[in-house]
């Protein structure tokens, strides 16, 4: 099983090679991208534990492809990776929710180190399904549950799907992340738990 | 269902939740501030659920530095005390602390705070900043010289020094403490600020007003600068320049107070009373507690002799910000001019016990003396206040007055009285600062000597001036460099690591090595390359004629720009340049400083476009070598077309502007010319002509 | 004399091991058995009687107030067996003065607001309804589902507003079993919960009558 999926952007083929050998050696699965716009749409069509992606680049750069990550997923850990250092790249990239910021030259202990710390920083719902569905690989791959619609949304859903679509944060997958922030507040609202943790 | 988990992992979810029951001021108009509260806030419960001390100390100083930028001081000293907590030695914490304390002006905590930092250089400066807020310029000016003892090239200490000089009236000391600070840092825009205040209180405006237009020449868009010239020419009389400023700056930032309260300012100053309410109002109607607004309209209705009005104004200001200087002082004022001499002492008084160092309360304190006819109080006060700063030219010049009208009253043992005191406290400055009140005249120097003095000002500047066109060019260069270099870099680092790892891990064939290592090796050239081109570019050399070919100098910029205009951006070269060009007579270094410029203008006009293409040809007619510069990028604007030649001209919100204006200097400079040719959306081309070098030359 | 102790019901049930109508279908079934052991006569068109053609002409002829369905809805249709409209808009006044309890998805959006003043009253959901395919949950949701319509069975003079407050009051008692109570334990019962949020959530406001009861 391999420790996470990593994303790797940036528009210096040499080095997205590079660093692609090193994260294949410490056993990452790993899909390379050569500028914003490509690392974008592989990003919209697979779930990618980690992102890391070069600041300056052609057509997209960094930040943007990190400021549309946010938007769409809130829980998209995206490293940047500078040849600057300035304070104002720092708050913009803090700002779109950047997990962190490393300046180049990057070496790979350094890098390696905040993928690992990335990919611990799980996001607490997508954690507790990845829990469950790995100690319950039966029941997780039955289907659950199913609406009384006669539309798409009748197709009956096991839990390992909707991982899936969590991950791959499709409508389906969104709606469900949704509905369980929901249940948090709706307990919130009548005082079943509370905030003070 | 096998019961092996904990219970409750819903709170896991909780984590990602903002508190329901948090009490918040009504009014945030700002979006982002609450979005980002939101997410702090989150993250410091998640934190504290999975017990990540380290998570938790960093959200709780960020949660304290977001509301100490907003405003909440409460709630910001509570999150940095609960940082505390955990760290007592915390950096963001006491420093959060610190400048939470000075914003609301309880200086003496801040100082407290400051004090413990660890950093003594940071902490120190910060210090000095909050003594300067306090009025104590003279312990300002110690912490700030205790920094620079310890980090002689601090630019944050030299620009507290110029600025507390320049609050002590000592301008020449300002003067130089700015200029020191542009020395190490020729693009510091707030010594450029700096300088363009003190020229401006010495009632130098053209220099003031060069200061600010240089500022805009970097950045077109600052707005203090356009409020300094506002300033600036409110202060010259020409209310309407004053006027056209801050309704610029208005234009840039619709909610700019500053240039509100400019606006009313100006208005006040021209009589317009109307107009001058109306722009105070309107910065009250974004901010009901703006103390400026409030101390404005107090002045204004002062002004207008409605003296309730303006106590009323000054006193609602009072109940907001109990220790306002400016308020204390103007409510002074205000019983003042309506003769209630009692209460406008207990004012003043009271301004002098919140603030001692300050001489305009000595000052309107001695005046109310004086209107109330017991002089020789006000003569007291003054030779009090001139015995513990006996630099202070003001309160001199306020004495020297009083002497002047005790002499035409026929009161001439009081006035020689006064004389023999002053004589006593001698002045310690060589250059003493010229008075406010009176035309730019220095008592203890001839004319001759200031010409003198303003003479070496102005070479100084001229060569300031000169390294810094210099400065610009390389200025241009640094941010493509650092990337030029971090790259190769960035390779050698990741091969080599790479490469050691699979060694170690027996993964790798001899091959593999071998290729790694020519790698490291093409990438070290190639930094290589751009070092040493830059030790070229930065040697301070006078420029050295002599017999070059144009064609080499293309070929020599061209490598600096290799990684960024064929890799990273896709630009296509197409060099067409004629074999044995004849030779021009010039400096090679400055050559290549003009293609370097055009090199980059056209990177940066080329960003979005397709095909992009960078064009050079040369050619030799009629005793002239002909370069031509082309590229397909966005142009310049047929309005913009005239001017580009022009110093501190640009269109960009980053550089100096300089660019083509050193590039037609230096080709005009070997009797050449350089003009170009523009279309929007279509390119630019460059024409330069370079007369080709005589025989006698070429020896 | 006309017997107002009567029930219509029709219900679904689509072949399919995951279908959820196999599961609402039960959920009538415990319906159905309540009723009659009340006393109660239940015309129940099922499965393969449940179309359209046979639906229109028990509703023409028959004078029960009281509609219960089940099965597969959209926002303007009640399906049948046979996937196409059983009710929609066009005979939708065949639930005239009719006091309908409809389990199915979104009808209450558009075929219940058209119902509020053609039927007695109206209670459907506006959203879908999620159903858990396993045990004990599907039986969970189906005491929530059926809560309703069983509390003005077996109190006569329960109102349908008050009815539908039962229902909310027994999803809020399940969601906090399964998220913060005895039954919760981990992902899979806090998602049950959040279903059962969902679905509570779902449910829609009454149409018509709010104080009118099972019987009158």
């Amino acid at each position: 099983m391999s420790k996470g999926i990593v994303l790797l952007v940036d528009d210096e083929p040499e080095i997205v090679e590079q660093y692609a050998r090193a994260f294949k050696n410490e056993g990452y699965d790993v899909d390379t991208a050569y500028s914003g716009e490509d690392g974008w749409q592989k990003y919209q069509a697979r779930y990618y534990d980690v992102v890391i992606a070069d600041w300056r680049m052609q057509k997209m750069d960094g930040l943007e492809l990190l400021h549309r990550i946010d938007q769409m997923h809130p829980f998209a850990k995206v490293i940047i990776i500078t040849g600057f250092g300035d304070e104002d790249s720092a708050i913009k990239a803090h700002h779109y929710h950047a997990f962190d910021y490393l300046k180049k030259p990057v070496g790979i202990d350094d890098l390696s180190s905040k993928v690992e710390e990335a990919i611990q920083r799980k996001d607490g719902v997508i954690a507790a399904i990845e829990d469950w569905v790995e100690t319950h690989p039966d029941e997780s791959s039955q289907p659950i549950e199913a609406t009384l619609s006669e539309t798409q949304e009748s197709h009956s859903w096991s839990a390992k799907e909707i991982l899936e679509e969590i991950k791959r944060n499709t409508d389906r997958g969104r709606q469900e992340y949704h509905n369980l922030i929901q249940l948090t507040i709706d307990l919130l609202t009548r005082g079943k738990i509370h905030k003070d943790v | 269902m096998v019961k092996n988990r904990k219970q409750f992992k819903t709170k896991e979810f909780a984590g990602l939740l903002p508190e329901k029951n948090h009490s918040v001021p009504q009014q945030r108009e700002n979006e982002l501030f609450s979005k980002e509260e939101k997410y702090l806030l989150s993250q410091l419960a998640e934190a504290r659920y999975k017990h990540d001390k380290r998570y938790e100390l960093s959200n709780l100083t960020r949660l304290g530095t977001l509301y100490s930028k907003n405003g909440y001081s409460d709630k910001a000293i509570e999150y940095y005390e609960q940082a505390m907590k955990i760290d007592k030695e915390n950096f963001y914490a006491l420093d959060g602390l610190g400048m939470t304390y000075l914003n609301i002006r309880e200086y003496d905590r801040a100082i407290e705070y400051f004090q413990l930092e660890l950093n003594p250089v940071i902490a120190m400066n910060k210090i000095s900043h909050a003594y300067r807020a306090k009025g104590d310029y003279n312990r300002a000016i110690e912490y700030a010289e205790r920094v620079l003892k310890k980090d002689p090239e601090n630019e944050i200490a030299m620009n507290e020094l110029g600025i507390n000089h320049l609050m002590m009236r000592n301008y020449a000391q300002s003067i130089s403490w700015f200029e020191r600070r542009l020395e190490l840092e020729p693009r510091a825009k707030q010594a450029m600020n700096g300088l363009g205040i003190t020229y401006r209180e010495m009632e130098d405006y053209k220099r003031a007003i060069m200061w600010f237009k240089r500022i805009l020449g970097m950045n077109p868009r600052d707005e203090q600068a356009m409020d300094g010239l506002g300033i600036t020419y409110r202060e010259m009389g020409d209310y309407e320049q004053a006027i056209m400023w801050f309704k610029r700056r208005l234009e840039l930032e619709p909610r700019a107070k500053q240039a509100m309260d400019g606006l009313g300012i100006t208005y006040r100053k021209m009589g317009d009373y109307e107009q001058a309410i109306k722009w105070f109002k309107q910065i009250l109607g974004m901010n009901p507690r703006d103390e400026q607004a409030m101390n404005g309209l107090g002045i204004t209705y002062r002004e207008m002799r409605e003296y309730k009005q303006a106590i009323m104004w000054y006193e609602r200001l009072l109940e907001s910000d109990p220790r306002n200087k400016q308020t204390i002082d103007g409510l002074g004022t205000t019983y003042r001019e309506m003769h209630n001499y009692e209460q406008a002492i207990v004012w003043f008084d009271k301004l002098l016990k919140l603030y001692p160092y300050d001489e305009y309360a000595i000052i309107n304190l001695a005046r109310t003396y004086k209107e109330m006819d017991k002089i020789s109080q006000a003569v007291e006060l003054f030779k009090n206040r001139l015995r513990l700063s006996p630099n202070n030219s003001t309160i001199r010049f306020q004495l020297e007055k009083i002497s002047d009208e005790y002499e035409s009253t026929g009161k001439l043992k009081e006035a020689k009285d006064i004389l023999n005191f002053l004589q006593q406290i001698q002045a310690r400055s060589i250059f003493p600062t010229p008075r406010k009140e009176t035309s730019l005249e220095f008592e203890y120097e001839t004319r001759d000597e200031k010409l003198r003095h303003l003479e070496q000002a102005t070479q100084r500047q001229d060569a300031e001036l000169l390294q810094s066109r210099q400065m610009a060019t390389l200025g241009v260069m640094a941010s493509g460099l650092a990337h030029e270099i971090n790259q190769p870099l960035q390779i050698i680092l990741i091969v080599a690591q790479n490469c050691i790892r699979e060694i170690q891990r027996n993964a790798i064939a001899k091959e593999g090595i071998l290729a790694d290592l020519e790698q490291v090796a093409t990438n070290t050239k190639r930094i290589d390359r751009i070092v040493n081109h830059l030790r070229v570019l930065a040697q301070e050399r006078k420029p050295k004629p002599e017999p070059v070919s144009v064609n080499t100098v293309i070929e020599n910029s061209f490598i600096m720009f290799d990684q960024q205009l064929t890799k990273a951006r896709g630009i296509r070269i197409v060099k067409n340049l004629l074999p044995d060009l004849p030779l021009v007579k010039a400096d090679m270094v400055q050559l290549e400083e003009v293609f370097i410029n055009l090199i980059n203008n056209s990177r940066e006009a080329l960003e979005g476009y397709e095909n992009k293409t960078i064009e050079i040809s040369t050619q030799s007619q009629n005793g002239n070598i002909l370069v031509k510069f082309q590229d397909n990028g966005k142009g310049i604007a047929s309005e913009a077309l005239p001017r580009i030649f022009d110093a501190f001209f640009t269109t960009k919100e980053k550089g100096l502007g300089l660019g083509l204006y050193i590039a037609q200097d230096i080709i005009q400079s070997y009797g050449g010319t350089i003009i170009a040719h523009s279309k929007v959306n279509e390119g630019t081309t460059f024409l330069i002509k370079l007369p080709i070098a005589e025989k006698e030359d070429s020896e | 004399m006309f017997n107002y102790k009567t029930m219509i019901l029709m219900r679904t049930c689509l072949p399919g091991q995951y279908n959820p109508t196999r599961i609402s279908y039960q959920w009538a079934e415990a319906v159905k058995k309540d009723f009659e052991a009340n006393g109660w006569q239940v015309l129940d068109l099922a499965v393969d009687d449940a179309v359209r053609s046979n639906a229109e002409k028990l509703l023409q002829n028959s004078e029960s107030i009281v509609f219960l369905f089940y099965g597969h809805g959209r926002s303007d249709q009640m399906l049948g067996q046979d996937k196409v409209a059983l009710i929609d808009l066009t005979n939708l006044n065949l639930l005239k003065n009719r006091k309908a309890y409809i389990v199915a998805c979104k009808t209450a959006k558009v075929l219940g607001r058209a119902a509020e003043n053609i039927s007695r009253f109206y209670l459907g959901y506006k959203e879908c309804i999620r159903v858990y395919l396993l045990q004990p949950y599907a039986a969970c949701l189906g005491n929530c589902i059926n809560k309703g319509i069983l509390a003005m069975l077996n109190t006569p003079d329960r109102t349908i507003e008050q009815a539908r407050q039962f229902i909310v009051d027994e999803y809020n008692h399940w969601i906090d079993y399964y998220s913060v109570g005895a039954g919760a334990f981990d992902y899979f019962s806090t998602s049950f919960a959040a279903a059962l949020r969902y679905n509570r959530d779902s449910l829609a406001q009454v149409f018509g009558d709010r104080v009118a009861t099972l019987t009158n």
